[in-house]
């Protein structure tokens, strides 16, 4: 089994190393396919490792470390140097690195520096309007995530659901939908509810509303895996129903972590707002985008500086009370 | 004496073989003082949570007054467990909260879920758990969050809240393994006074054979899971010491 599970990861990464050297041809000779070729080479890369005993694949399999002394010695580590090489020159060039663009094209950004050191200060109230959509619907988004994720919480704690086909369900559904609603980024989400409800704040809300159900859920449920089980055990004990005993043993040791998340997430959603604003969620990040596309730099710049400064603030609040929890 | 508890076959077998409970036959009868003996990891943790089936036995009868509890289920198991109150080595107090609200909770079994949402609205209850917290001497700290006592006080909430459960009988799993030695005999001073004053059946598993000796009226021990000597503490000699804690060991008097 694990000699197995060894002879897939070096295959892979053998034919990772396979591709990477085709490609690195390919730039110099004319675009034709080695797929047979560069899978022979993995093959008898993975071959030549596995018999010498000597391969991350079975580094990782058998749970050692990948650094082990004598590491310029091995078959193994001159394998991980030769990959981390190849990947570093692959991706220089994928990426299109180009040191004289970044030195020489400074003098196309001196519009927005100089929007930035003269912000339009007459712009300041309907500005700070747009602010305070952002920073209301960053904490709507929050709040009403709070009932959402609280319920699932529970459901997706492993310690908490009864190990029967049923509980087993409930968790793994749960843990998947919060994984994926997770995994796809606000921005995705506000523009799919900019299809659905129009362009505005309250897309921009749902959008961060349901990123922050998905995120809250993971962190909450996390932490009730993480309570100690003695109170859980004590007030079974007594004769209490399960709901008994999430009031009693679950929920008191849950709550101040669950508000220092909350307010967490809060400061987190008012970042993203700005960006879920971008794709024409609401707020701020409408306001930058437009003025951006208008190229009015110094309108932009007073918009950066009001970001900057609220989150400035968010975070300097959130992180005082946040402490202030912990000690709880 | 009647008999309240009898226990039959008792096998407890955890995933990978690990055999806790062979085999054990105890009767425990009403009014005794019964302590565990043996050494960590013989049993005696399991053997306590099977009867109020915190641990579900794999083989083997418990009888609570000829009543059999080892397929009971919902409501009924809930019952049963109402009637053993249970004090554990670490407390297992809510530490957020208050010693009242922890002292309340013992009554859980017998609340339904809206009055264990405001239980301090009931002023029956909250002056029957404020009867209990004076029984243990922590009249003055009614209202003090438990994580702000010290162990063996700590302790005596526990006490408090399992007297809540009105039991029958209170397991109590190593009360004292974690307080210092006078602290722990004032813990079970309480325990022995529930025995004698409320006729409050008590099973209590104990480290130390001085404590045994003092409060316990029967002893059984239990070695790797297997029931080694059974009978009063003042019969426990060098010989089943030894058979109980092994061939290297001598007793430590701690006073």
């Amino acid at each position: 089994m694990k000699r197995t599970t060894s002879i897939i990861i070096d295959f892979i990464l053998s034919t990772y190393f396979a591709g990477s050297l085709i490609f690195l041809i390919n730039l110099i000779l004319v675009w034709s396919t080695f797929l047979i070729p560069g899978l022979i080479f993995a093959v008898a890369a993975t071959f030549f490792m596995q018999v010498f005993n000597d391969s991350i694949g079975l580094r990782i399999s058998e749970n050692k470390t990948l650094l082990k002394r004598k590491f310029f010695s091995t078959i193994s580590g001159w394998f991980i140097i030769i990959l981390l090489l190849s990947t570093m020159v692959v991706g220089w060039i994928i990426v299109e690195v180009n040191i004289s663009d970044f030195l020489l094209g400074i003098n196309n950004t001196r519009g927005i520096v100089s929007g930035l050191f003269s912000p339009n200060l007459k712009n300041l109230v309907p500005m700070l309007s747009a602010l305070a959509e952002t920073i209301y619907l960053a904490l709507l988004a929050t709040i009403l995530a709070i009932p959402f994720a609280f319920i699932f919480s529970f459901l997706a704690a492993r310690n908490l659901m009864p190990k029967s086909f049923l509980g087993n369900l409930i968790y793994i559904l749960i843990r998947t939908l919060a994984t994926f609603f997770r995994s796809v980024e606000a921005v995705i989400w506000a523009i799919i509810f900019c299809v659905w409800v129009g362009i505005g704040p309250f897309a921009g809300m749902l959008a961060l509303m349901i990123h922050s159900i998905a995120a809250l859920t993971k962190l909450y449920s996390e932490q009730i895996e993480n309570i100690d089980h003695g109170p859980v055990e004590a007030i079974k004990g007594t004769g209490a129903t399960t709901l008994q005993i999430w009031l009693y043993a679950v929920i008191p040791q849950i709550l101040s972590p669950y508000l220092a998340f909350t307010i967490y997430r809060w400061d987190i959603n008012v970042r993203m707002a700005t960006i879920v604003g971008f794709v024409g969620g609401g707020g701020i990040g409408l306001a930058l985008q437009q003025e951006q596309q208008l190229l009015r730099w110094h309108n932009v710049g007073l918009i950066i500086w009001l970001i900057a400064i609220v989150i400035w603030i968010m975070d300097m609040i959130s992180g005082k009370i946040r402490a202030r929890l912990m000690e709880m | 004496m009647a008999e309240i508890l009898e226990i039959r076959g008792l096998t407890k077998t955890f995933a990978a073989d690990v055999q806790a409970l062979k085999e054990v036959d105890i009767t425990v009868n009403r009014g005794e003082f019964l302590v565990l003996l043996g050494l960590s990891g013989s049993g005696k943790s399991t053997l306590l949570r099977c009867l109020n089936r915190l641990i579900e036995p794999t083989s083997g009868d418990i009888y609570f007054d000829q009543q059999r509890t080892t397929d009971l289920q919902g409501a009924e198991l809930r019952a049963i467990r109402r009637k053993f109150g249970m004090v554990y080595q670490q407390f297992n107090l809510i530490n957020n909260l208050s010693v009242l609200v922890n002292v309340i909770s013992g009554n859980l079994g017998r609340m339904g879920f809206w009055q264990s949402v405001f239980p301090l609205r009931n002023k029956e209850l909250v002056s029957r758990a404020k009867e209990n917290i004076a029984r243990v001497g922590l009249s003055d700290f009614t209202h003090t969050r438990v994580k702000n006592l010290s162990g063996g006080q700590q302790q005596r909430v526990a006490i408090a809240r399992a007297l809540m459960q009105e039991p029958e009988v209170i397991l109590a799993d190593e009360p004292v393994a974690s307080l210092d030695p006078a602290t722990a005999d004032t813990v079970m001073q309480y325990l022995g006074k529930l025995n004698k004053e409320d006729g409050i059946t008590i099973i209590c598993s104990l480290h130390f054979l001085s404590l045994a000796r003092k409060y316990g009226s029967r002893v059984v021990a239990l070695k790797n899971g297997e029931l080694v000597f059974s009978g009063t503490p003042d019969m426990i000699d060098e010989t089943r010491f030894q058979a109980i804690y092994g061939e290297d060991a001598q007793e430590v008097e701690i006073r």
